[in-house]
């Protein structure tokens, strides 16, 4: 089995609203994403979302336990795209970034997609979010493009890579 | 020297191809990027593992690494922390965040010092004999002159006493990672046959 980089994405000076992988290669298994990102949310922390092909109806599902600030949560809902976890934002430390790692299985079948995460924020206080979480698309084509969205944008910086998971 | 008429050549097998592939597959050479580096396997209990070499790795275009661990302390006790101290800094430049359960309990908590510790991690002798903790220990953009460098750990053992956790930690400096320090907290040594294997991703 191999890990193969699709393509890997930097955030220039000036932020951008979204990271978004197109033209996936159809020769894998599964795919990977590692995200080291940081938000320009004024807030500590800022979501993590993922969306397949374009789709932006209701067709994904989250279920999640996230650790906050001495508390536990569990949690899941509905919603245009999988909210996956989170990274630090504006108000956090600066220069810190979270650290996330995003798995799908099997995605090229014609059956429903699924994905299971670990994702952290960092700062320097008692504040943070530590979240694992599991996730599903309902469309059972092929995935072909993913987009990365947050709740405004991704700081300079914040770098997303994608990965595929090779039989060979 | 005269042209020779391949109608009178000693070739048999006369097959005019378009191509350069001459009927043979395309090849793309794949670009691996999950590539062991290095690995230490205790033979003798040891204090704490080091990788120095990081900068290298980063010249060499790996962007992320990640450390896949077995581990086992070799002191009396129960669940000891693990600690990773970066670049031999042993300021008071860390903070740590973790999400932990055990069985019956399950909390979020914080701390901070000068390195990092994820508690109730390592297996000493008075836990379950044989049994060795996993640890996978993730650093993104490490030589990064840009971002503080960020920790994720996923780790868990499953026994007389158990632990699993996921946990952050942050090493409060922008300099780029050119060493590992691994150990277990207090300085209690670590057992014979753990291994550390240091991964690379290229990006």
């Amino acid at each position: 089995m191999g890990m193969q980089l699709i393509e890997h994405i930097e955030v220039g000076s000036g932020g951008a609203a979204s990271i978004e992988f197109t033209g996936i290669p159809q020769d894998g298994v599964d795919l990977q994403i590692l995200i080291s990102g940081r938000g320009s949310r004024s807030a500590t922390d800022s979501q993590l979302r993922v969306a397949f092909n374009s789709d932006t109806a209701s067709n994904y599902d989250v279920l999640k336990l996230t650790g906050e600030s001495g508390s536990v949560t569990s949690s899941g809902f509905n919603f245009n795209s999988v909210i996956f976890g989170e990274m630090s934002a504006a108000t956090a430390t600066a220069n810190t970034f979270g650290s996330s790692s995003a798995y799908i299985s099997n995605y090229t079948s014609s059956a429903a997609k699924s994905l299971s995460t670990d994702s952290v924020t960092e700062n320097n206080a008692t504040q943070n979010k530590i979240t694992i979480a599991a996730g599903a698309w309902s469309g059972t084509a092929a995935i072909t493009s993913l987009l990365l969205t947050t709740n405004v944008s991704f700081v300079e910086y914040s770098t997303a890579s994608l990965y595929m998971i090779t039989a060979d | 020297m005269a042209n020779k008429s391949l109608q009178h050549s000693s070739l048999t097998d006369n097959i005019f191809y378009r191509s350069m592939l001459a009927g043979n597959d395309a090849y793309f050479p794949e670009f691996e990027s999950d590539d062991f580096l290095e690995e230490v396997v205790l033979t003798t209990s040891a204090s704490s593992v080091t990788f120095s070499g990081l900068a290298s790795y980063a010249t060499a275009g790996y962007k992320h690494l990640q450390i896949r661990i077995a581990v086992r302390g070799a002191v009396s006790g129960g669940l000891g922390g693990f600690r990773v101290q970066v670049n031999s800094d042993s300021s008071e430049s860390y903070r740590i965040h973790r999400l932990y359960g055990n069985g019956s309990t399950v909390v979020s908590q914080t701390g901070s010092g000068s390195y990092l510790v994820f508690g109730d991690t390592i297996p000493n002798s008075g836990v379950t004999s044989g049994a060795f903790a996993t640890i996978v220990l993730d650093l993104l953009d490490y030589a990064s002159n840009s971002k503080n460098t960020t920790v994720r750990t996923l780790s868990g053992l499953a026994g007389s006493s158990s632990a699993v956790q996921l946990s952050s930690g942050v090493y409060l400096n922008t300099d780029a990672v050119t060493s590992l320090n691994l150990s277990q907290d207090f300085n209690f040594d670590l057992a014979v046959g753990s291994r550390f294997s240091l991964y690379g991703s290229k990006a």
